[in-house]
Parts: structure tokens; C-alpha cells; sequence
């Protein structure tokens, strides 16, 4: 780290963790699944474009829990979640949105019309879904963002 | 209405005379500026004098719009003087507006500056309890009455017309009133644009979709025209879906902007100071630390497109034409240093965390304050920058800019490290230099200091009619 690195002290690691877990609609479970690993199976796979280019998140995975009736996203990413969120959904919308329609509890709006045109209700909606931890969140390396790890790729314009 | 007919493009055109003008044109001719900051004292007064100041006339001042000069009030000529004005979340109530609809209001307007110095980097000596007095806590400024000469004597004009309205109304106390003006002088006249850091400021502005080419400041850019959103509430912005719609009912918000006022101290004395320590004593190479601060040389030519010298051959139209990655590409910042203060304020097409490097745009309308600085006679008086940053989303364009890229450097990999030249560096702060062996200029002590800030709105000429008109 720089000789300043105190010169702007967070107390916490830059990473958090994010656990969403989500109610499938009863018995699309399966479908869910396959839609999963069409989605990720996709030439250029979007999931892997989108968020290298946001640049922000460590690791994410996706997990079908309890006889596939939860969906649970899984992530480590760096700063805020309102910070970055916009930039997110800009990238990630197209499959929010078409993961969703197998989720039981989407707000009608978001549902309706998609999560870019009703960010709130979704950042609000994420925030109520997102278990949090217990005990203590570890970090092998709190100083570090994704930016400083590998160099941000280039973003795709939209 | 302008932009109407064969000539109007795919972007929707913009209705010039709903718009302040501040916050679509440079007021390029205006030399100098007064801010008036206002407390509300009575609201039918307040209310008597808005509606004058909405009311086209030959008699008084009034609001410019951004609709073009010709027709008013000289045909073919810039007016003398302009008017333009804001209002803070404290002003809501005086004004008259209802419990849930100041509720409307996005929650970092509602908070205000003082409450949200964190966010910005308003800690340490830039933190609120060091701001002038009128600016320290929210609750008694109202209105920031900003207006505009072409000399002085224009200002003292309208200034003089606009204090004997405001008595006349018993309208409002005059807090406190803020002078700027461009200090410096070439062959007599006044050299607009030329801060006291000695930097050509304010050459990178948006380019905004669906404003008529007579309207547009700046110098053209490389990256899409910005939609109208980013700036005015109502409009759709740059991420699908989202628009910013401010207050309701929309003849209050629509058309409407924010702003973060800002008055920033320049230390002009410890800027010499370092450009003498950590240059090698020409004045080659004053200059060229000076450029690798800012990411300009001080005449305004980038350093990406020019690294050894101030690019005499290189024309003024020229110099937005690059983003860091399609044209002039500069990854590592061999060329010009990633932390520089252009390729924080605006990473342009530079990868960045999140990917928006070109997402969150700010309009910049900022004027010198103090006396002009003499290096060889240094002074003490304090002189610096006073103006507004104008966006549509204050939380996501101007907070986000000032937390995330001039505060900290994790967006760009460059560990917690701040702006060079406006960040509030202390304890001192560093500039990792491209090139091969890697360098860095050390040290870096705070240049700016906040004076005081404060979160506006900047309505619609609707929303001044909506609420000239407001009843209760």
C-alpha cells in the first residue's frame, strides 16, 4: 500500500458480502435451474461480461437451496451496494429480469416493467432479501478492491 | 421553443425558455458575478418578488431563461447582466409548500450539504464548523440569488435593481453577498477562464442531446451526447429505465436541476510552493508538474496529447478529443497519470469500477474569487473558486464524483489516494506517475479548502411561476 495508505481510514474491509436468498415460485425450481445454466452457458456469457465490466465483484455464485425452492445469489464485492447499484443494473438488468419471473415475491412494479425502471423498489427489495452474516465478516485482504487486484476491463457501452 | 423543424435530430429538443439559462450556457461574456444568499422574511413579499423576477420586462431584472439572446432585450447582442436562482431545502416551507410535497424531494436535497460534508470529503479543515457563517448550518439560507455582468459596472446595475425589489417586497434579509470575477488581464481585458492556479478551467462540459448548437458552450468531446436527464429532472438519462424525476407534481420538478454550490479557497502560495520543491528549477519543469497535477498544461492542452511540451500546434477545438482508451489511449497513464485531476473528475472511457467513467457528468459553473495572485509578491488574501455544480442527481453525479473519484482512488486501483489538486489532502497525499520505473509526486499538501456549500434547486421557469402562484 502507498505510504498514505492511513490518510483515509475505513474501519471496515473494502469488500462486502452479499447473501440474497429469494422464494422460487412453487415447482419452477427445475426451470429456474435450467434457465441458470442457459443463461450462463450463452456465448460471451453475459453474466461474466457484465461484471467484469462493472469491475466491483470478487466472487459470485448462484445457489438453488432447500429442494430448490430459494434462490440464493451469492457475493463478495467492494464498497457501498448503493454505491455501484446503478451501474449494476445497467449491465445486469437483462438477467435480473429474466431470473425473476421464477421468483415468488417480486414487487408487481418491478415484475411489470423490470428492475431498470424501478431501481428503488429493487435496491429495496434486495436490501430485505439479504441475509446477513453472523459473527464476522473475513477478509484475507481488507485493503484490497477488484481495481486494485486486476485493472478494471474495458466498459461496455450502453 | 428552439430546435423545432427539419434541423431537430432523434433526441427530443429541449423548451430553452422552461430552462434557467445558468444551467445550459456558459454565460461566456460575463465577466464578473454576485451571489446573493437569502433568508426568506415574508412569504406574500417573497412571492410578489418572484413574480416579478419570472415577468419578462424592460423595467427590471429578471430570470434568464436559456433561450437565445436575439429577440431580448438587444437584437444580436449578449444581455448586460444575468439573473439566475436557487433555492435550499430550508426555503421549501417559507415558500409554502405543503408537508408531502417537500417530502418529494430527493433525500440528499432534503439532508443538505452541511449534513452530508462526509460524503463529499468535508472532513478536516473542510468540514462545515470551518465554512463562512451564513453557509454553516442550512437552516437560514433560502435562496441564493446568483447574478451575472458583463463588467462591473453591469453588475452594479443589477444588483442595485434587484436589492431595491427585494426592500421594496420586504422580501428577504440579505445574508451575505459573494463576489467573483475573472482576475487576470492580458493587453487590458480580462482572460476568461484562467483561474488562480494559473489552469484554463472549465474547457470539458457535457454535450447535451436536444440542445441547439447556439446554446452550447465547450468544446467538443469525443463521447455520445449526454441525454437530457443527466441535467434536467423528467427527462430519460444515460441508464435505461431511470429518470430522474425530482418533485411532484411535475410542473415542480420537470425541467428542473440540482446544484452543489460550492466555495473552494485556492492556496495558491503552497501551489508554487510545490511546483518549485518538486520540479527540477526550470520553468519547463514547474510546468510540467503543474500538468501532471491537473492533467492539462496550464494552457489548457491535455497532457495525453501532448506529454513534453504545452502543444503550441495543437488548435483549442481540439482539446476534448480524447477518452483515454479509443482516442489517446493511455491505460497505465504513461502519458498522463490516472490520478491526475482530469481523468478523476471525468474518466472519460478509462475502465473504472463500475464501468461509468462516462456516466457521471457534471456541468461546472465556477467563477474566481480574491485578487489576482503575484508570485513574486505573495499576499495572504484569501481567493479562490465560487460557482455550482449543476446535475440532475445530486447523490449519484456530484457526491458520487467528489466521494468515490476525487476522495478516494480505489476506483482506478490507486489504493486511498486523493485528488492531487483539489482533494483535501492531509496528511499529505501522493500521484502515482506512469512510465517505466514507476514514479510518484509526494507530499501533496491541500491546495482547496471548502468554504461552504449548500445543495440547490434550481427550478423550471414553471415551477418559479408554480410557486410565485402557491396560495397557501
Amino acid at each position: 500500500m502507498p505510504d498514505n495508505a492511513s490518510a483515509n481510514p475505513r474501519p471496515e474491509p473494502v469488500q462486502r458480502p452479499l447473501t440474497l436468498v429469494m422464494p422460487v415460485k412453487p415447482g419452477e425450481g427445475e426451470k429456474l435451474r435450467q434457465k441458470i445454466e442457459e443463461v450462463a452457458a450463452a456465448p460471451g456469457n453475459p453474466i461474466e461480461t457484465a461484471l467484469n465490466t462493472v469491475g466491483t465483484v470478487h466472487f459470485a455464485r448462484f445457489v438453488l437451496l432447500e429442494n430448490d425452492t430459494r434462490l440464493a445469489v451469492i457475493t463478495t464485492y467492494d464498497n457501498d451496494f448503493d454505491t455501484y447499484v446503478n451501474d449494476f443494473i445497467d449491465v445486469m438488468h437483462k438477467v435480473f429480469n429474466t431470473l425473476l419471473q421464477f421468483v415468488a415475491d417480486v414487487p408487481e412494479s418491478v415484475a411489470r416493467d423490470g428492475v431498470e425502471a424501478h431501481r428503488e423498489e429493487f435496491v429495496k427489495y434486495v436490501h430485505a432479501h439479504d441475509v446477513p452474516y453472523v459473527g464476522s465478516f473475513y477478509s484475507a485482504y481488507p485493503e484490497l478492491s477488484v481495481a486494485q487486484i486486476v485493472p478494471p476491463k474495458a466498459p461496455v457501452l450502453t | 421553443m428552439s430546435g423545432d423543424g427539419a434541423a431537430a435530430a432523434a433526441a427530443p429538443a429541449v423548451d430553452l425558455d422552461d430552462v434557467q439559462g445558468l444551467v445550459l450556457r456558459g454565460y461566456r461574456h460575463m465577466l464578473c458575478a454576485r451571489h446573493l444568499l437569502l433568508r426568506i422574511d415574508r412569504r406574500d413579499g417573497f412571492r410578489a418578488l418572484l413574480s416579478e423576477l419570472i415577468t419578462e420586462n424592460l423595467e427590471s431584472p429578471y430570470i434568464t431563461t436559456a433561450a437565445d439572446w436575439e429577440p431580448k432585450p438587444l437584437p444580436g447582442d449578449h444581455p448586460p447582466h444575468c439573473v439566475n436562482i436557487g433555492f435550499t431545502y430550508s426555503a421549501l416551507r417559507p415558500l409554502g409548500l405543503p408537508d408531502a410535497t417537500r417530502a418529494t424531494f430527493p433525500i440528499e436535497f432534503i439532508e443538505g450539504a452541511v449534513a452530508r460534508a462526509q460524503d463529499v470529503g468535508d472532513t478536516g479543515a473542510n468540514a462545515p464548523e470551518h465554512w463562512i457563517a451564513e453557509l454553516r448550518g442550512d437552516a437560514d439560507l433560502h435562496v441564493v440569488l446568483s447574478l451575472y455582468g458583463r463588467d462591473a459596472a453591469a453588475l452594479e446595475d443589477v444588483a442595485r435593481d434587484v436589492r431595491a425589489q427585494i426592500v421594496r417586497h420586504a422580501a428577504a434579509h440579505e445574508l451575505r453577498a459573494l463576489d467573483a470575477h475573472w482576475p487576470y488581464e492580458r493587453d487590458g481585458k480580462a482572460r476568461e477562464g484562467v483561474v488562480h492556479f494559473g489552469y484554463q478551467d472549465g474547457l470539458s462540459q457535457p454535450t447535451l442531446a436536444g440542445v441547439p448548437p447556439t446554446v452550447k458552450a465547450g468544446i467538443r468531446d469525443p463521447l455520445e451526447d449526454v441525454p437530457l436527464g443527466e441535467f434536467l429532472l423528467g427527462h430519460p438519462t444515460q441508464r435505461p429505465g431511470l429518470v430522474h424525476h425530482g418533485p411532484t407534481p411535475p410542473e415542480l420538478g420537470h425541467n428542473g436541476s440540482f446544484a452543489g454550490f460550492r466555495i473552494a479557497e485556492q492556496d495558491v502560495g503552497a501551489f508554487d510552493r510545490y511546483l518549485d520543491e518538486l520540479s527540477d528549477g526550470t520553468e519547463h519543469g514547474r510546468e510540467l508538474v503543474a500538468a501532471q497535477l491537473c492533467g492539462r498544461w496550464r494552457n489548457g492542452v491535455p497532457l495525453v496529447m501532448s506529454p513534453d511540451s504545452d502543444g503550441p500546434d495543437i488548435d483549442r477545438d481540439q482539446w476534448n478529443m480524447f477518452d483515454f482508451a479509443t482516442r489517446h489511449p493511455d491505460p497505465t497513464g504513461a502519458l498522463c497519470p490516472v490520478g491526475s485531476h482530469v481523468r478523476r473528475a471525468n474518466p472519460r472511457r478509462h475502465p473504472v469500477a463500475g464501468g461509468g467513467g462516462h456516466k457521471r457528468r457534471l456541468i461546472r459553473r465556477g467563477m474566481p474569487y480574491g485578487p489576482p495572485h503575484d508570485r513574486s509578491a505573495p499576499d495572504g488574501e484569501e481567493r479562490g473558486l465560487v460557482g455550482m455544480f449543476i446535475c440532475a442527481s445530486l447523490k449519484e453525479q456530484f457526491e458520487f464524483v467528489m466521494r468515490e473519484w476525487i476522495d478516494d482512488g480505489g476506483f482506478a486501483g490507486l489504493g486511498r489516494t486523493r485528488d492531487p489538486l483539489t482533494g483535501n489532502n492531509d496528511p499529505p497525499g501522493e500521484l502515482p506517475l506512469g512510465g517505466d520505473p514507476p514514479r510518484r509526486l509526494t507530499g501533496l499538501p491541500r491546495f482547496v479548502t471548502t468554504r461552504g456549500g449548500a445543495y440547490l434547486f434550481l427550478p423550471s421557469m414553471t415551477a418559479l411561476r408554480y410557486l410565485a402562484r402557491l396560495k397557501t
